[in-house]
């Protein structure tokens, strides 16, 4: 696979804190590639045809969500890992802790942990800096 | 519906010095690449070698489009994107890439996940 290049875009905004203006750096998105792109792209790079791929997605992504859903963390190689998360306040005793539960949980999210493979492909990735 | 039990522990939280009961997800096993694909050959029919190709198609196409960067919406599952934390400068002459300090890849759950996670079973444990 070739080397990624991103474009990181300077522009002037106010700083709240120390109330001056500075050029603040966010990455350039482009397009969102849709789902129908991706699986267009997969067929034609692998030779596959997109029937499958569209079949193999679902089911991928569908048993993706039932293992995470479930408590299980779903590693994909090159990829990442995807696992649940939950914040829930602390508590001073257990029995406190099970009472209030519903009450102290804040949020349940899936996080996704890129894998080492791929963080070695992000640190390779060409940056470009433009400014306006 | 999905199903997590939630474990209390205690530990010492630093900010009141003090042990307190923090809640954390009981992790299962992690379900590798291997037990995915049989599950999914199980599951739907499909030769396991024809899924293991999908997915290899499919993370390319996906690290490729994410590398360059692209957002990539993988429909019911959610979005891919790069997000980069960068120093800010007061002059145009100091931008250049070292100013990046961080560059990750996150990802955004889904409308129908996040219904999926607020209908989740949630059992309390300590």
């Amino acid at each position: 696979m070739e080397k990624g290049q991103i474009n990181i875009g300077y522009k002037k905004r106010r700083i709240a804190y120390n109330d001056t203006e500075m050029l603040v750096g966010q990455s350039n998105r482009y397009s969102t590639i849709s789902y129908e792109s991706t699986i267009a792209y997969a067929a034609q790079a692998a030779g596959i045809p997109e029937s499958s791929i569209i079949l193999s997605m679902e089911a991928l992504f569908d048993a993706m969500n039932y293992f995470v859903l479930n408590g299980h963390s779903v590693k994909i190689p090159n990829l990442g890992t995807f696992y649940l998360s939950v914040r829930v306040k602390s508590a001073a005793t257990k029995e406190e802790f099970i009472a209030n539960f519903e009450q102290n949980l804040r949020h349940v999210s899936i996080c996704f942990l890129p894998s080492p493979e791929l963080k070695a492909k992000i640190a390779k990735t060409t940056i470009n800096t433009v400014v306006g | 519906m999905g199903q997590i039990k939630v474990k209390g522990t205690m530990q010492r939280v630093a900010m009141f010095d003090e042990n307190r009961v923090i809640g954390h997800v009981m992790r299962y096993s992690p379900m590798k690449e291997n037990d995915l694909v049989s599950y999914i050959a199980q599951s739907s029919q499909i030769p396991e070698s024809k899924i293991i190709a999908c997915t290899l198609a499919i993370r390319e196409a996906i690290t490729f489009f994410v590398l360059n960067g692209h957002h990539v919406d993988l429909g019911k599952f959610g979005i891919f994107g790069i997000r980069s934390k960068q120093k800010a400068v007061t002059d145009a002459e100091q931008v250049n890439p070292n100013l990046v300090k961080h560059l990750t890849i996150g990802f955004k759950p889904s409308a129908e996940i996040k219904r999926a996670i607020e209908s989740l079973r949630i059992e309390v444990e300590v």
